[in-house]
């Protein structure tokens, strides 16, 4: 009877303590795993961000290729867990979703990767795997403010001259257009003008502006665009002669296949040798460039695509709410 | 000894049984005084283990928020790419997460690959414990770990 107490209160004690154990090893595996997956959770979150980001950027292009391939090789260069976020990685899962831009909305980008993660100390209760998600979709969101350099196409766009056409009538003014609508640019040397070739920072001669058309039109790797942000001052110049080269010379059709060419927006005459303050920014699908009665006149569609550049401080002044409505657009994750 | 209470009944057995209670519970001080220990120590690592896990998720949200910032100021000034003082000026003296990432030493040279398709900056932040004020990791560190554990992430972005 003695013998048999004894074993009892010992028999207790240790039943206790395993019991305590295992609940602490069940509480510790929980934590260690949580925090496990918390962090692949951040990770992944950041390479589908990425993804997303720089896919975005390539929406105006004709095909969606390139926004596709830009997504999937910026999230396979971020890493979960110290292996690529790609779909040849193991228990790993990447996929792009590219919806192409019209001239009224913009597109979107969404990137959404999953990866199988192994638990840490899980499996002591059964749990050998979780699977963690992560989506981010980017698109235009807030209309241009500021454009990196070797961009914006050195030509000042005038809000609110009316030149006087080839035909003779007075053209609307540039803040009586919407998108969508054919929108005619006029840069002759009289006052039948809405438009001036722009040096950007300085006065300059016609070897800048051909080197700066090569520029915004990515064909030299020489920067001399440099970046154009509103309330900038940016200084006119008659650049007939390098309407001439985009006229005559065969590579300047690429004006013609961008899908869009950037021009920043002044406000007051685009008179020559003068500086004006940049308002804003307009995009054009260029359709014709031509010279009718000897003025120069580049035809386009006012169009927004969704660009890479800044959308801060938002537009104030007098055309800002024509300005928010028709500027190109931002990239930007929106979910 | 026989004792006997005021109903006339023997408690000497009584006494065995306190004794024998006693042997118990100094059996279940030994266990407890055996595993308490183990115990403490399984706590301690699951606590280091879930605050490395924590660090590594706050640097991947530091390093996400200065690679981008990095890859939007390269068109600004393009000697950001190969300047650290204006890496530190337009981008890491702006980025801290309280008691993670208190100083733009914790950051590296950004890396800006620029013959990459599409060309991609990367920036990597670390956490030394007890390196810039930040607070010892692990803590308490019996296996004199110290300065040679570092948690680390690296983000790396297009460039816009």
């Amino acid at each position: 009877m003695k013998v048999e107490c004894r074993r009892a209160g010992g028999q207790a004690s240790y039943i206790f303590a395993i019991f305590a154990l295992a609940t602490l090893v069940v509480a510790a595996a929980f934590a260690v795993d949580i925090t496990h997956f918390v962090s692949t959770q951040h990770e992944l979150q950041c390479a589908v961000d990425a993804g997303a980001l720089a896919g975005a950027a390539h929406l105006n292009a004709d095909s969606t290729d390139q926004a596709t391939f830009e997504a999937r090789t910026v999230t396979e260069k971020n890493s979960v867990d110290g292996v690529a976020v790609s779909n040849n990685a193991a228990d790993t899962s990447v996929e792009v979703i590219v919806t192409k831009s019209t001239p009224e909305v913009a597109g979107a980008v969404t990137v959404t990767a999953s990866r199988k993660i192994h638990c840490i100390l899980s499996p002591l209760l059964g749990r050998m795997n979780e699977t963690v998600f992560a989506s981010a979709t980017a698109s235009g969101l807030g209309s241009l403010t500021q454009i990196p350099s070797g961009i914006a196409f050195p030509m000042a766009l005038s809000i609110d001259a009316t030149p006087e056409t080839a035909d003779g009538v007075i053209a609307k003014a540039l803040h009586q257009y919407k998108p969508g609508d054919l929108y005619e640019v006029y840069f002759g040397s009289g006052n039948n003008k809405n438009a001036a070739f722009t040096s950007f920072t300085d006065d300059a001669n016609n070897n800048y502006f051909k080197d700066a058309i090569d520029d915004a039109l990515g064909l030299t790797t020489s920067s001399v665009i440099p970046s154009v942000n509103v309330g900038m001052n940016t200084y006119l110049s008659n650049g007939e002669s390098a309407f001439n080269y985009i006229l005559n010379d065969p590579q300047y059709s690429k004006i013609l296949s961008s899908p869009c060419i950037i021009f920043p927006v002044i406000e007051g005459a685009a008179a020559f040798n003068q500086s004006r303050s940049v308002v804003g920014f307009v995009a054009l699908k260029v359709t014709q460039i031509s010279k009718e009665r000897g003025v120069p006149i580049i035809k386009g569609v006012i169009v927004r695509p969704v660009v890479q550049g800044r959308a801060e401080p938002a537009y104030s002044g007098n055309y800002s709410q024509f300005l928010t409505g028709i500027a190109p657009l931002t990239v930007r994750l929106v979910r | 000894m026989v004792l006997i209470d005021l109903w006339g009944n023997v408690v000497k057995s009584n006494m065995k049984h306190r004794k024998e209670n006693g042997n118990g519970i100094a059996e279940a001080g030994v266990a407890m005084a055996l595993l308490i220990p183990l115990f403490l120590v399984l706590i301690h690592l699951t606590v280091e283990v879930a605050k490395a896990y924590l660090i590594k998720a706050a640097l991947t949200a530091g390093a996400n928020r200065a690679v981008r910032q990095m890859s939007i100021n390269y068109w600004l000034d393009r000697n950001i790419a190969s300047n650290r003082s204006i890496q530190n000026a337009m981008v890491y003296d702006k980025v801290r997460i309280s008691t993670m990432i208190v100083d733009s030493q914790q950051f590296s040279d950004a890396s800006f690959d620029l013959s990459s398709n599409p060309p991609v900056v990367s920036v990597t932040v670390t956490y030394t414990g007890g390196k810039y004020g930040l607070a010892p990791y692990p803590d308490p560190d019996p296996l004199a770990l110290g300065a040679n554990y570092v948690i680390s992430a690296t983000v790396t972005h297009a460039l816009e």
